[in-house]
């Protein structure tokens, strides 16, 4: 707060005390009134003391009974100019225990301005945007120049070309240049240079990586739900989305509206729909023993905050429990922003199911052709279209007509025979041929049985049949209905047969029979029978052998059925089993044609109806039909695989009756006393933009305010934000906030150009940003006089650049890149897991988590890409000031604190950075101090100085000497981290030059952007 | 010392950019003199005894005989109807009677539960809370009501605020360190955000000292690089930004090598502080642990040793105190592991004159349902928010006083209510801190630890 008063003492300028000036209201008067007066005199109504409000004039010029607040131009009847300079403790304000004391310098301020005559102004952030005119291309310098006269200070030289790229490199792509890139830029003397580069680096697939930091930031993306049991939750897609919309530069509003609203565009694409994802990123809990109701109310208020922050820089989230103290934002406001979001359909506790499948480009392809396949391939469509195909099912149709051989059944009943069962339990051959479970019903069991059969066996077939006396009618066990067929075994000869596929007419839910043959005793084939709709009828399950066996007579099979499950007496109660020659059998396969067809079939003089009867059997059945229908399975089959291996996300959809919302009284989600709110935004920003009447408002609507025109706060908001991107510092200093308590920035036409260009050009960030990498004062130097340090700390004047340490991302990013194991080819993918610590999750429970740590090339991804878990944040990102993405951060605290230093010194991650430069150093051609010249450029892209080298030589050779003696460490050193050690470099020259590449990485330079 | 003649060359080659005589205070202070808000302090620093899951104040501090008189009827309707519940949302409401007998402890006879022997020896140095109330039923927002004084994610923690407020007084361990361990009852996730700086700069945020591994993560040397080489390493990084500070004149690099200097000492300070070899047997003994155990006993040794070492903040989690099942089994079970540690810290400060300037607080997120969850032979409780116990010692406590009361039945606290940001106030002004006074701007309010809204006061009947 110091500085903040300071730099405004600064800005007004000594002057102010001078009679003739006038005082500025917005950047004078009402932060003074807003910090000092507004907390009991402003627009909360509840705790409003004295009936005085001081934020309008309509309540500072009130007669309040023969005296006012305010009288403009006359102090000495101005209570509040008394009140302020009044020496009794009952009179003073503000009162001593508020600790908001005024100064004097403020004092003297409120009085000029009531002699002047106390106009009040609408704060600036509510006013319309105004678009000054500025000469074109050159409108950013005018408007910071304009002010360095009135100011009478100068700004800085332009920076060395080898900082500008170095600079650029950082802000566009959050890597430092390459070697070769600042080679090629510093050759290059075209007055062209400057802006071509610019080009390049907005064009390259790392800016959007970059930029997607910055908002991923701020609508608090994560991977996990953030409370409690913070569980993983599928939403990169969503991250993808962001980094291709950056790279694609698709308009702001586009990207706005796809977030809050993607689902209720026409016809969604699927990157619309991933786009919804947005609303889904906010904290979420899964605790035994939440309660749904507080949990809405927590869902709620989240994203009020989120988005009045992320899109409008206000702190809408402040009229929660009250009218908001400093904005004009009242608590039904609060609640009716929260009403938009109330038809996202979600569970209020309890596990999210993802409600999307995001395929590849790949899989995508590859889906829309198997589905052409299966449509062309219908066996309707086939005999009309495909003559091939209706030839020669014609052709085998006259053969079995003029053959007049009655096919055999598919499957033909077997009669099990000597069985064996636990001790207790029998197994009952019945008339019918089913086998039936008496005695007890086992808890677990493995039942044997032999299957006598004589020919050709391709497939066994089970059926599950129900028996009147069961307890659960219609059910298939005697125990709750359900049964868990958890192995099968068919055996031969005493030889065990191979089963290739198992097929049944229905699965339970995560029991499919699959499971049956799968050799994992406590996974089996289920039919949900458990429950009452899922009884009745039969059910069946083939299992198909990978080579048909042939039984002469007298010989049986074998057949082992297990129910291991931890489900007791889960066992099938009457069993059903049948066998078949033909591998192509359907499972509910009929046995043999219907009496018509085996008449008509039978018949010496068929007539043209019977033939008709036959032909519409034969393309139902037939060979070649049958052959047809596999290959269609088949193709659906991997349709289905397909689908499941896809990447999953949650994403918005739209209840059709949205939940009620009403105001809860001092944000109390118990109370159920307030009044039932619509949709609507903010009453006092609705200014004839807000149209919607007779239907009730949706989330497109408040997209569409929101990128109003006439919208004072969306441009603004993300225009001063981005500014701060390249400079440090955002025109208003407080990112976070445009209203009442933020601050009035340092050169409002400049902000104002900003955001109306921005919104003229189609909401074009690329455009935006270009303009403002090619000012000059973008391009000035980072050095500082220490005049401008006394006169302007904070740098409001913009007569010099920012200098800070990258983001956390950065950091890492550029040891991989430094070193040459930046894996940069993939954009986009599902999160990684890098080198973390062992046991860093071992707080979370429920269930408890491992980090499994990625394989190969996913090690050295760019750290956009790293699995964000909220509870724990990866540790060397913490440190470097990463946010936890529980909330919305706008600007991230700079740090400069020892874990940073530990991280960097002895995270792995960066001890294998340093030794796989270290190898690129050692293969460099050339003497010892050519070599450390090389690694100086290829890190900081520059050439080194004499000092520097003599520095580093002097590391090296002490390094070497160290490791000559003890080559085992030094081979340890090398064996940091997965990338393979270099060979044909001795091991101790190589950990030697890892050492010196530690020292290069740790440099504050290699991370600072200045 | 190799340390310190490395350092002297160092500093020789301090060039120009930063006066000579700033960076070596820096180099060898190194002290975050915080904003200096201290009056009158009582207390230099807090051993915050977290006993996570929320441990039952029925069976351990809050002795309720008519509770057990009304064991198994139904509890009345006019005390629980629209209350917050969480797990037993929808479910019968049965009392269940304490399932440990009390004993009258001390010159004082403070009520102290029979499962919790240790500390029932030192009821007259402790002063018991009885009346505490919180707002989050749920534990992962109620242990960041616990410690930010609102359940919204992105706050300071209290350990944050201190070191904030007071600054640090080590140079050679962070001042806000917080150590976990488990037992006794289902673990419940903590998060790191718990030891989170919120908007406060990061340099408050609490290190977490791990048993297994690096007791600080990355403070081990990478393989095959000795603490000699590691210096050299160190010193040539702080050569270069030197060279660099020279051209540049840039504060934060100055800031930087101090940084370096310091995670240096940390990799020697942090072994050795963990190290308990030089602990007697009979210090050993007093605790009831075993070196390398990462047992709370241990970590209750290690608080001593952290606090002899000037951390300002100590913050233990013991993570097993959620006894939805099995209370009466649980709290002694999760009692036995967290009794003896507790008592022979404070005795152990006690002895080496400590204990007056180090506030000692023991309690949890939340308390324990009167009703009980899940019949049969082994029944728990579910959380409570309305009622619950603490105990605190020390720095400026008054030892031997039982503060506030719970109703009949230990469901509402009735007699002098206190809250968490009481709690947090009490506290602040032990450490001689206003805590209305103690704010920081962040989104235009003026943020306080003990909230925004007023109301607020300091518990003065329990201080000496």
């Amino acid at each position: 707060m110091s500085v903040k008063i300071a730099s405004l003492i600064f800005l007004s300028g000594a002057a102010i005390l001078g009679a003739a000036d006038k005082v500025d209201f917005q950047r004078q008067v009402r932060p003074i009134l807003s910090d000092k007066c507004f907390f009991c005199h402003g627009t909360d109504s509840e705790t409003r003391e004295a009936d005085l409000r001081l934020d309008m004039p309509e309540g500072a010029y009130e007669d309040l009974g023969g005296y006012a607040a305010i009288v403009p131009g006359k102090v000495n009847d101005s209570e509040l100019y008394l009140r302020i300079t009044s020496n009794k403790k009952k009179e003073i304000m503000p009162p001593p225990k508020s600790h908001k004391s005024l100064t004097v310098a403020e004092v003297e301020i409120l009085k000029k301005w009531i002699e002047q005559g106390a106009e009040y102004d609408e704060h600036w952030a509510y006013q319309d945007v105004k678009k000054v005119e500025a000469p074109a291309e050159g409108e950013i310098d005018f408007l910071v120049k304009r002010r360095w006269e009135a100011e009478k200070v100068k700004g800085s030289d332009q920076a060395s070309r080898e900082t500008l790229i170095k600079r650029l490199s950082w802000d566009l792509r959050g890597v430092p240049p390459t070697a070769a890139e600042t080679q090629e830029f510093l050759a290059d003397q075209t007055p062209q240079a400057w802006n071509k580069l610019v080009d390049r680096f907005l064009a390259d697939q790392k800016y959007g990586e970059r930029m997607a930091v910055w908002w991923l930031d701020l609508v608090r993306y994560a991977d996990t739900i953030g409370y409690h049991s913070d569980n993983e939750m599928n939403v990169s897609p969503y991250r993808d989305y962001v980094i291709d919309s950056f790279n694609r530069n698709k308009p702001f509003s586009e990207f706005t509206t796809e977030q809050l609203a993607g689902d209720l565009l026409p016809n969604p694409t699927l990157e619309q729909k991933i786009a919804s994802g947005y609303n889904r990123l906010l904290q979420t809990t899964e605790e035994g023993g939440a309660q749904e109701k507080e949990y809405r109310a927590i869902y709620a208020a989240d994203r009020v905050r989120n988005i009045s922050e992320v899109w409008l820089g206000s702190t809408l989230g402040c009229a929660q429990c009250h009218d908001h103290k400093y904005d004009p934002f009242t608590t039904r406001d609060f609640y009716s922003m929260a009403a938009f979001f109330a038809d996202i359909k979600e569970r209020g506790i309890g596990k999210r199911q993802p409600n999307l499948t995001v395929p590849s480009a790949a899989e995508q392809a590859r889906v829309t052709e198997l589905h052409q396949q299966i449509a062309a391939g219908q066996i309707a469509t086939l005999l009309q279209k495909d003559a091939a195909f209706r030839a020669k099912v014609d052709q085998g149709f006259q053969k079995w007509v003029a053959n007049g051989k009655v096919a055999q059944p598919m499957w033909s009943k077997v009669r099990p025979a000597k069985f064996q069962t636990p001790a207790g339990t029998k197994l009952v051959l019945r008339g019918d041929g089913t086998v039936v479970e008496e005695g007890k019903n086992p808890a677990k069991a493995s039942y044997r049985m032999t299957l006598p059969h004589t020919g050709k066996v391709a497939a066994v077939k089970l059926e599950a049949l129900t028996d009147a006396s069961f307890l659960t009618k219609g059910g298939f066990s005697r125990a709750n209905g359900n049964f868990v067929l958890t192995g099968v075994e068919l055996k031969f000869k005493g030889k065990a047969l191979k089963i290739s596929k198992a097929k049944a007419d229905f699965e339970q839910s995560g029991f499919p029979v699959a499971h049956a043959i799968d050799r994992n005793a406590s996974s089996g084939w289920a039919v949900g029978a458990h429950e009452a709709g899922r009884r009745n009828g039969t059910r069946r399950a083939a299992f198909y052998l990978d080579r048909p066996v042939e039984l002469s007579k007298g010989e049986e099979l074998e057949l082992v059925l297990h129910y291991q499950s931890q489900h007791a007496g889960h066992t099938i109660g009457r069993l059903g089993v049948a066998v078949t020659d033909n591998a192509l059998a359907a499972i509910d396969g009929a046995a043999g044609p219907p009496p018509e067809v085996l008449a008509a079939l039978k018949s010496t003089s068929r007539t043209a109806e019977q033939l008709t009867v036959l032909r519409s059997y034969y393309v139902k059945s037939g060979p070649e039909v049958m052959a047809q229908q596999e290959t269609l399975k088949a193709l659906e089959a991997e349709i289905k695989k397909i689908e499941s291996g896809k990447r999953k996300m949650l994403v918005s959809e739209a209840l059709p009756t949205p939940r009620m919302t009403r105001v809860l009284p001092r944000g109390n989600w118990m109370d159920d006393s307030g009044d039932e709110v619509q949709p609507a935004v903010p009453e006092f920003l609705q200014k004839g933009i807000w149209k919607v009447e007779g239907r009730r408002a949706n989330r497109l609507d408040l997209a569409n305010w929101i990128l109003d025109e006439k919208n004072p706060l969306t441009a603004r908001s993300i225009m001063n934000r981005v500014w701060r991107l390249f400079f440090g510092r955002g025109l208003s200093g407080d990112v976070t906030d445009l209203g009442g308590q933020g601050q009035v920035p340092s050169h409002p036409e400049l902000l104002d150009w900003l955001a109306a260009d921005f919104q003229e050009h189609n909401w074009d960030l690329k455009r935006m940003v270009k303009k403002i990498v090619t000012s000059e004062v973008y391009r000035q130097s980072s050095l500082v006089t220490s005049f401008m340090r006394e006169k302007d700390p904070a740098n409001e004047l913009i007569t010099r650049q920012g200098r800070w340490r990258v983001d956390a991302e950065f950091v890492r990013d550029a040891a991989l890149e430094i070193s040459g194991l930046l894996n940069d080819q993939v954009v986009g993918g599902e999160s990684v897991k890098p080198y973390q610590p062992a046991g860093f999750w071992q707080h979370l429970n429920f269930p408890k988590k491992t980090w499994k740590r990625s394989q190969g090339g996913d090690l050295y991804r760019r750290s956009v890409y790293t699995f964000l878990c909220r509870t724990f944040p990866h540790p060397s990102m913490v440190a470097f000031d990463a946010p936890s993405r529980e909330e919305c951060t706008a600007e991230r605290a700079r740090s400069n604190i020892p874990q940073q230093a530990l991280a960097m010194l002895n995270d792995p991650i960066f001890v294998e950075a340093s030794r796989v430069f270290g190898a690129r150093i050692a293969a460099v051609k050339g003497e010892l101090r050519a070599k450390i010249e090389w690694a100086m450029k290829e890190a900081l892209s520059r050439p080194a100085t004499k000092e520097e080298v003599d520095l580093l030589l002097a590391v090296y050779k002490k390094q070497l000497e160290k490791f000559n003696k003890d080559e085992a460490a030094a081979r340890e050193f090398l064996s940091t981290g997965e990338w393979p050690a270099a060979e044909g470099i001795a091991p101790a020259e190589a950990a030697a030059w890892g050492q010196v590449s530690r020292v290069i990485l740790n440099a504050y330079e290699t991370t600072s952007r200045f | 010392m190799i340390e310190a003649t490395n350092r002297r060359t160092f500093l020789n080659r301090a060039t120009v950019g930063i006066g000579a005589l700033a960076l070596q205070r820096q180099l060898m202070g190194d002290i975050d003199s915080g904003i200096k808000l201290a009056g009158s302090p009582k207390a230099k620093r807090v051993i915050f005894l977290c006993m996570a899951g929320g441990p039952s104040h029925l069976e351990t501090l809050d002795y309720k005989p008519t509770l057990a008189k009304m064991h198994g009827k139904p509890m009345p309707e006019s005390i629980t109807k629209g209350q917050p519940i969480a797990q037993l949302q929808g479910k019968a409401l049965k009392c269940l009677g304490p399932q440990w007998d009390f004993i009258k402890k001390g010159k004082s006879g403070q009520e102290i539960s029979s499962q919790l022997p240790f500390i029932g020896k030192m009821a007259d140095d402790i002063a018991i809370v009885r009346s505490m109330t919180t707002k989050q039923i749920n534990h992962d927002p109620a242990h960041t009501f616990m410690n930010c004084g609102t359940q919204i994610s992105g706050r300071p923690c209290m350990g944050s605020w201190i070191q904030y407020g007071l600054g640090s007084e080590t140079k050679d361990l962070p001042g806000f360190v917080v150590l976990t361990s488990v037992g006794g009852g289902q673990s419940q996730p903590i998060a790191s955000r718990q030891w989170h700086s919120g908007f406060l700069p990061s340099k408050y945020q609490g290190v977490h000292f791990h048993s297994k591994g690096d007791p600080v993560l990355y403070v081990g040397n990478p393989k095959g690089v000795g603490r000699g080489d590691q210096r050299q390493v160190i010193d040539a990084v702080n050569g270069l930004n030197q060279i660099r500070n020279g051209l540049v004149d840039d504060p934060e690099i100055a800031t930087k090598i101090s940084q370096y200097e310091m995670a240096f000492r940390m990799q020697a300070s942090v072994p050795e502080l963990v190290d308990l070899k030089g602990e007697s047997k009979e210090t050993l003994e007093m605790y009831g642990a075993k070196p390398g155990d990462g047992s709370f006993a241990s970590n209750c040794l290690l608080a001593r040793r952290l606090a002899e070492r000037g951390v300002r903040f100590i913050q233990l989690y013991h993570r097993g105190w959620d006894h939805h099942g099995g209370v009466k089994r649980g709290v002694a079970t999760t009692g036995k592991l967290v009794d003896q540690g507790s008592w022979a810290l404070v005795q152990d400060l006690k002895q080496r004159g400590m204990l007056e300037d180090t506030l000692v607080v023991w309690g949890g997120e939340f308390g324990r349902t009167p009703m009980s969850q899940g019949g049969g032979n082994n029944p728990g409780r579910d959380h409570h928010i309305k009622g619950f116990s603490l105990w605190m010692a020390g720095g400026g406590i008054k030892g031997g006083v039982t503060h506030g009361a719970t109703d009949d039945f230990g469901y509402n606290a009735v007699d002098n209510v206190v809250t968490v940001h009481d709690l947090h106030a009490t506290m602040l002004h032990l450490l001689g801190i206003d805590h209305q006074k103690f704010s920081y701007k962040f989104q235009g309010l003026d943020m306080r630890l003990t909230g925004v809204e007023g109301g607020v006061k300091v518990v003065k009947e329990i201080l000496a």
